[in-house]
């Protein structure tokens, strides 16, 4: 467990601190300049060279590279970093399933915020459930920061359910631009995590997709006659678990997760996954030394 | 069926509230899940088995129900209901050949279960008494409806040693006949039950048949042969086929066997037979027939070989021929000895003069204390017996003696008068004087022509042994369960030891106890032996009454079957409990 999360306090400094090494580890890993200063796989017009292209018509002559074209006789242009005025989309998992694993999950959300801050990001985070709740306007600056970090530590879940696609279509309504999009969720939807996760990456964000398990929810030891109750619908039903049914549900979730893992690798999101026991500035270095949030 | 405590079947009522705990205690835990959606996938894959458990916790409340109501039924004692509500004698044989069987069980210990199984099946439900059935009736426990002390009463019993008498039997027809009650026998249906009533409800036992045993036995000295003996024994088989054994005669330490005897067993009882075994002394010698057999206990015979015995007797008289060829008779047979007065334990005289020893007197003469008031000679007086089985009159027929030579006389005070004419004037008498004894015959032997009468020495011998005390003379062996009297002087009872070394001082014994018997008589040491020799508990061979379709609970009580289907429906809620909390 968390420090952070046994004093309860995202706003603490402790909290902050840890969050100001995670900001200092993000740059030396990131690299960059004080505005924009967030790498991008897009090539684009910047000032660092990055790649060479093949000319095609339309294509900026300026950007053609002369010395290629006088030793090889072939024309090609210069591609650059595009270095962006980017904003931080952060999908916030609300609902009442993320009970036991919303301190985790705020930790997360705010490292993230942090470091997009300092990064002169404009950093937008959303409450997610069976709705879209704003949980921070647009915003850039490190003056953001702390406004950030008191919105995470009064939020508290709502909902009646999870609704992943629904929320993705009304966070589509809200922000045309494009943007990356990380999602801190246990991506427990009832009804499934493909559609949302569809929809953000055909809207053309870099998605990023950070989940957060219950160990609880990993395994099943429970014995004999239980009543499984949902936590979001209050749904119940009477049940006899013996081995064979624990071991069911665990295939089930680690089937589950899975299917995430494919679905994420196959629309280009990267994904990180964690559970509650885990703190939080571990998983975000570990994000962070992969090449950051990258698929 | 109905119920000897219906009281405790209020105890169903405590069915309600165990209904409500049930269903408390059954209610599952709640647990919460972030992962709804998977349990229901997983619930919809066991769609089928869903029914069965809805219906699991109503089948599990229908066990615990039937378990409370089968308790509390059990509690309250069923019993099936029956018109016959008389009570029960079981009697059970306690004969030796019930002792018969293989290493497993014995008849015995087969008929104490049946009877155990008897006294639990009915619980209590009448009243019952335990009675063994041997030479006599012995209630191992009074008519009672307590199982427990039923149970402890079989549990004590034993077969004894000695047979079922006539006595035994007609008291059990007696209480067979009462309306009260009803008397089940239990029994292997040997050991002389020809006499048994049909009221009596008999269950036959099925023993073992393959046995043998020695069913007689003696030992006696042959006369004129010094130290010589001769052996005489009968064997009795229900081997279903002949069957060769070895009857061993060897001293009673066993360190001695004078004869191997091969016999060949015949299915039924043997003939007789006597071989003489040389160099023999007195003591205790044992017969056993080696053969393996269900019975034991007829297979050895203990048997006691006192030394010989000759009364000495003295004569005095004008004519003492017929006397002394009488006496020389019994001497060459061993009984008596001829002696001199001086040595002699009994005299034999017609002259009716006083001494100091025991006298057979006849022709009573002159005055003398065995007499008074000696009168005129009777003219031929008609004897009429007064002592009707006075052991000197055992082997006398003394209505055929001729009294010719009678006198008129009157026998002393504290005489016993054996024979009397019609007139009352005593002819056969025995008399006490100076503690002295003396045999009186009032008749002339010339006249009466009594030296040729058949009866003459028949009086002398058993006039000797009366006298002396020999008449009671010890057999080498008995059969169990006789009742003998003792030599000696009723003065001077003989001391009796009997094989478990009880000692009484008596004239008269009942052996109950097979064995080797000893009596003190005086300085002087005699043995005897029993041994069981009878035929009819040896020959078991499936004879006896047939078993009579005495309709009977058996097996264990209703309340206890109850209890058993409680508890397996206890072990069927258990594993569904299992099931319910540990899966």
């Amino acid at each position: 467990m968390s420090e952070s999360q046994s004093t309860g306090t995202l706003t603490s400094p402790a909290f902050i601190q840890r969050l100001e090494s995670l900001f200092l580890l993000a740059r030396r890993v990131l690299g960059g300049t004080l505005q924009a200063d967030r790498k991008s796989r897009k090539k684009g017009t910047g000032i660092t060279f990055a790649d060479y292209a093949e000319y095609r018509l339309g294509d900026d002559f300026r950007a053609i590279d002369w010395r290629v074209y006088a030793r090889f006789d072939q024309l090609v242009i210069k591609l650059f970093e595009l270095e962006e005025d980017a904003t931080i989309y952060l999908l916030f998992d609300s609902s009442q399933s993320m009970e036991s694993k919303i301190q985790t999950a705020k930790e997360l959300t705010a490292a993230m915020a942090y470091i997009g801050l300092y990064c002169l990001d404009r950093v937008a985070i959303y409450g997610m459930a069976d709705s879209l709740k704003p949980l921070l306007e647009p915003g850039r600056g490190k003056g953001k920061v702390f406004p950030m970090l008191r919105a995470l530590e009064e939020a508290k879940t709502f909902g009646s359910d999870t609704d992943f696609t629904a929320c993705v279509r009304e966070f589509q309504a809200r922000h045309r631009k494009k943007g990356m999009v990380i999602v801190v969720s246990d991506f427990l939807y009832p009804k499934g995590f493909e559609g949302g996760l569809k929809r953000l990456a055909g809207l053309g964000h870099d998605v990023f997709a950070i989940q957060v398990h219950d160990s609880a929810d990993l395994t099943c030891d429970w014995k004999g006659d239980v009543e499984v109750e949902c936590i979001e619908t209050q749904k119940r039903e009477r049940l006899t678990v013996t081995r064979k049914e624990a071991q069911a549900y665990e295939a089930a979730i680690t089937k589950w997760n899975e299917d995430l893992r494919k679905e994420c690798a196959r629309r280009g999101i990267g994904l990180a996954a964690t559970t509650n026991e885990v703190p939080f500035d571990e998983v975000v270095q570990g994000i962070l030394r992969k090449g950051g949030l990258v698929a | 069926m109905n119920f000897l405590a219906p009281n405790l079947l209020w105890g169903l009522l405590a069915l309600i509230p165990l209904s409500l705990i049930y269903f408390l205690k059954v209610r599952p835990r709640r647990k919460q899940t972030n992962a709804y959606f998977l349990w229901e996938k997983i619930l919809q894959e066991k769609a089928a088995s869903a029914l069965f458990r809805r219906l699991r916790d109503v089948l599990s409340l229908l066990l615990i129900a039937l378990v409370v109501a089968m308790i509390v039924m059990a509690m309250a004692r069923p019993k099936v209901q029956t018109d016959d509500g008389r009570d029960l004698l079981l009697v059970i044989d306690q004969s030796p050949s019930m002792a018969a069987g293989d290493d497993r069980e014995t008849v015995f210990e087969e008929a104490k279960k049946e009877a155990t199984n008897i006294v639990r099946a009915l619980d209590g439900s009448r009243r019952l008494a335990v009675v063994g059935l041997a030479d006599r009736l012995d209630f191992a426990s009074h008519l009672s409806d307590s199982p427990k002390d039923l149970l402890d009463a079989i549990e004590g019993m034993k077969p004894s040693p000695v047979p079922i008498s006539e006595t035994a039997i007609r008291e059990v027809n007696r209480l067979a006949d009462g309306r009260d009650s009803r008397v089940i026998f239990l029994t292997d249906g040997h050991g002389g039950l020809g006499s048994l009533s049909e009221k009596v409800e008999t269950i036959r036992l099925k023993g073992p048949t393959a046995n043998a045993g020695i069913v007689a036995a003696d030992l006696a000295w042959v006369p004129g042969k010094n130290g010589v003996v001769s052996f005489f024994y009968k064997v009795a088989s229900s081997f279903p086929t002949d069957k060769s054994a070895e009857l061993i005669l060897k001293d009673a330490t066993g360190s001695r066997i004078l004869r191997v005897i091969p016999i060949l067993l015949q299915s039924g009882i043997s003939e007789g037979e006597t071989i003489e075994v040389g160099e023999m002394v007195a003591g205790s010698w044992v017969a056993e027939l080696e053969v393996a057999d269900s019975l034991p206990a007829d297979n050895t015979v203990v048997m006691g070989l006192n030394e010989q015995r000759r009364i000495r007797v003295a004569v005095s008289s004008d004519q003492p021929y017929f006397f002394e060829r009488s006496l020389e008779a019994f001497a060459q047979a061993g009984g008596l000895q001829m002696a001199e007065v001086e040595s002699a334990e009994v005299l034999l005289t017609d002259q009716g003069a006083a001494t100091s020893l025991q006298q057979i007197v006849f022709r009573p003469e002159g005055e003398s204390v065995w007499w008074q008031d000696l009168g005129e000679a009777l003219e031929q007086p008609v004897p009429l017996i007064k002592a009707e089985g006075h052991p000197l009159l055992r082997h006398l027929e003394a209505e055929s003696i001729n009294f010719s030579g009678a006198r008129q006389l009157t026998a002393p005070e504290g005489s016993v008068v054996l024979v009397e004419s019609e007139s009352g004037i005593p002819l056969l008498y025995k008399a006490r004087a100076d503690g002295m004894e003396a045999i009186v015959v009032n008749l002339d032997p010339s006249v009466a022509e009594f030296f040729l009468s058949p009866w003459f020495p028949v009086l002398i011998y058993d006039g000797a042994l009366n006298l002396t005390g020999e008449e009671a003379s010890l057999r080498t062996v008995y059969p169990v369960g006789s009742r003998i009297d003792f030599p000696g002087e009723s003065e001077s009872p003989a001391l009796w030891t009997n094989p478990k070394g009880q000692v009484a001082r008596t004239t008269s014994g009942e052996l109950r106890q097979t064995g080797l018997h000893r009596l003190q008589l005086g300085a002087d040491q005699r043995v005897f032996g029993v041994g069981l020799l009878r035929s009819e508990e040896t020959l078991l061979d499936g004879s006896g009454p047939a078993a009579s379709d005495a309709q009977l609970e058996r097996g264990r009580m209703l309340g206890w079957w109850l209890l058993a289907i409680a508890l397996v429906f206890v072990c069927v809620e258990s594993i569904l409990y299992h099931r319910r909390k540990l899966g």
